[in-house]
């Protein structure tokens, strides 16, 4: 390959660092821009750069003839300059992939295959949020410009042609998953969260993604129960733990996630409530250790009760699902991959055949003038049309087999660098233009 | 005219059947191209059911149900409007497979036995005669419907009621929107059964010359109705949803259809389908 186009990547993520390390290096937007501008303003050789930099991992794509060790020079050097951080860490060695590895490691990384909760569908929105700053900025980055359009479309194919993404894989998701087995719209619906910690937080947040507003917060301290409501603007309501009972007439979901010493919610209670609710069908999450609600109020037809080792169970299987969608999801990689590099190749095999030919008519004029005043006219044209005709000939397999490359899917394009070496076409100026 | 229909009759099948294979995929794959495809094809299925069964009925001058294939053909008919209807108000496709594996089934028994067009029944000449037995079956049929919603009901809340992931758990839709779907249907079903019924009285007055029969058949058939729409319509104003509803819906078409099917087929009184 021209290595003009050498596609690189200099990476870290949760594979290869700590957390420690990974907060330490994380670029936002607009360090991210920053970072752009510098490489775009160095000495080096660099043609493009794209950051892409999540809680996971930060990334840096570049399109450089530059060699990976420079390149990772210059972003040690970039990291202490813009943002005085030392990234020189023995026990950190950064992912460096070049050409192939890197594009497919993009397009796995689109499609949630890198991420560390398996097929995890925020990482698409990162990458587009990454395309949509090199789109911004005023460089042209046509390469990466492609690669990424082809891992946003990977990203999105796997999210709609595998089931790689879907599942809850977290406690408060599974819970939220579950919800949505029993009720279809959750505008309307009561949730009581016993408990206002961070894991009722996140409970609450993941139903007000989907559309729930009315929340009642039950807990002991009233400054937390009242802190958690503020955050619904008006539309939770705060009660001490003493009102549950009450509270179960009106709900249709309750989420614990409280200490108590005893159960919060009693078999008698439920039986209560349910007579209250007219036995409409009520969720309850207990996701508190040790359980705040009656094991017995599973007993009640109506009441769909569910602990913490129930969403342990449904996450394992919600993964273990993910697992068996991994050969569908990399051979969608493997599809797009493909499609970049046909694309990339041609790039880089219509330049070599321009190359080559100019090169090889170069010598051959520079061979004929050496019998231009040697010959006559006519014998010299002769000459000319025989030496044309000879290098025709000799580029002709050459130039077939470069273009099978650009078309062909098993084409590695280190065989184009070797044409390039060979003839020493980096060193060759060719015509004035 | 006649060579149109047995096309039509060929035809129809494989429209129900290919909508089938669509509504399997659906259910298997979550897809949603495929759960359009299928409803489309049933739209296209339906379309040329009703073509079909309205110009058998203008072209031979009778009410298409004089034998038993022409009845399985109406049910079919009756079964896949209701089902549309059904699934393109709740915006909800992935219980297609378990209605048109029986839309597909009673068609493809219609058409296998078809034996000829036309009749020599007086009776079914007439169009009250024909409105009263539609919306009969019309009724009857949503009301199976309804049945069959509530047992996936059930079926689904076992599921999650004993934290069991299975296939029903995975592909049915979410519990309140199957209720959605069977509180549709038995809205239907009660309406037109009503009606129905109520035609089937105006006929007997206008060829007997009184509204009500002593006929048990016609008796049973009144009772079972209006047990089945009373207990209901008090059950949804108590307020009574989800599992009991569910419960009610399944345990009384059963019911109605022991009495009203059952019945008709021991007892020997004026009143015959066929």
């Amino acid at each position: 390959m021209n290595s003009e186009h050498t596609i690189i990547i200099i990476g870290f993520s949760h594979k290869n660092a700590s957390v420690e390390f990974r907060d330490r290096i994380s670029v936002n937007e607009e360090m991210a821009s920053r970072f752009i501008d510098a490489a775009m303003g160095a000495d080096l050789s660099i043609r493009e750069i794209a950051v892409l930099s999540t809680c996971n991992r930060t990334e840096f794509y570049f399109v450089s003839p530059v060699a990976l060790t420079e390149l990772r020079l210059w972003l040690e050097a970039q990291y202490r300059s813009l943002m005085n951080v030392d990234i020189t860490d023995p026990d950190v060695q950064p992912l460096m992939l070049q050409n192939e590895a890197a594009v497919e490691h993009l397009l796995s990384v689109a499609g949630g295959l890198e991420s560390m909760m398996l097929g995890e569908r925020q990482i698409l929105s990162q990458v587009k949020s990454s395309y949509d700053l090199i789109l911004s900025k005023e460089y042209s980055f046509p390469i990466l410009n492609r690669l990424f359009q082809s891992a946003i479309r990977a990203g999105k194919a796997i999210h709609t042609r595998t089931n790689l993404c879907r599942g809850a894989v977290s406690v408060s998701q599974a819970a939220v998953e579950l919800a949505r087995k029993i009720f279809k719209s959750f505008q309307n619906r009561n949730i009581l969260l016993v408990g206002a910690g961070e894991t009722s937080k996140l409970v609450a947040e993941h139903f007000r993604e989907i559309g729930s507003h009315q929340f009642i917060i039950a807990n002991r301290g009233e400054a937390r129960r009242k802190q958690l409501a503020e955050r619904f603007n008006g539309r939770a309501r705060a009660i001490p733990l003493e009102e549950i009972p009450s509270a179960l007439l009106e709900a249709d979901i309750v989420v614990t996630a409280a200490k108590a010493p005893d159960y919060l919610i009693t078999y008698d209670d439920m039986m209560q409530a349910m007579k209250g609710r007219k036995y409409r069908v009520l969720l309850l999450i207990d996701i508190s250790t040790p359980r705040v609600i009656d094991p017995r109020v599973t007993d009640i037809s109506e009441a769909f009760l569910y602990n913490i080792d129930h969403l342990k169970n449904v996450i394992a299987d919600n993964l273990e699902k993910r697992r068996e969608e991994i050969p569908a999801a990399k051979s969608i990689v493997a599809e797009v991959r493909e499609e970049f590099l046909v694309w990339l190749r041609s790039l880089e095999v219509v330049p070599t055949i321009s190359k080559l030919t100019e090169y090889f008519d170069a010598i051959r004029v520079q061979e004929l003038k050496k019998y231009a005043h040697k010959t006559t006219e006519k014998e010299y044209s002769h000459m000319e049309q025989l030496s044309k005709s000879i290098i025709r000939k000799l580029l002709h397999y050459p130039i077939i087999s470069l273009r099978g490359m650009s078309n062909g899917h098993n084409l590695d394009l280190s065989k184009i660098e070797v044409v390039w070496e060979f003839f020493r076409l980096h060193e060759f100026k060719g015509k004035e233009k | 005219m006649t060579i149109f229909l047995q096309a039509v009759n060929v035809l129809l099948p494989l429209l129900y059947g290919l909508s089938l294979i669509f509504y399997v995929s659906h259910f298997n794959t979550k897809k949603p191209r495929y759960g359009k495809w299928a409803s489309s094809i049933l739209l296209i299925g339906i379309i040329t059911d009703v073509i079909y069964i309205v110009g058998k009925g203008l072209y031979f001058q009778y009410f298409p149900i004089s034998n038993t294939s022409e009845s399985f053909s109406m049910l079919a008919l009756n079964i896949a409007v209701l089902y549309y209807i059904i699934e393109r108000t709740n915006k909800e496709g992935a219980t297609g497979l378990f209605f048109l594996s029986i839309i597909f089934l009673f068609q493809l028994i219609a058409s296998m036995f078809i034996n000829g067009f036309g009749t020599s029944n007086e009776l079914l000449s007439n169009p009250m005669f024909g409105f009263h037995v539609t919306l009969t079956l019309l009724g009857i049929s949503a009301l199976a419907i309804a049945a069959l919603y509530a047992l996936m009901y059930l079926m689904l809340a076992k599921e999650i009621k004993r934290h069991h992931f299975g296939v029903i758990y995975d592909r049915l839709p979410a519990l309140e929107t199957v209720e959605k779907m069977g509180m549709f249907a038995t809205g239907f079903g009660i309406i037109f059964l009503g009606i129905g019924v109520f035609l089937g009285h105006l006929w007997a007055y206008k060829i007997l010359g009184y509204f009500f029969t002593t006929d048990p058949k016609i008796v049973i058939t009144d009772i079972a109705w209006m047990i089945y729409a009373l207990g209901w319509i008090v059950s949804w104003k108590l307020g009574l949803r989800g599992l009991r509803m569910s419960l009610i819906t399944f345990w009384g078409f059963l019911v109605l259809f022991i009495s009203i099917v059952v019945f008709s087929m021991f007892l020997q009184t004026f009143h015959r389908f066929s």
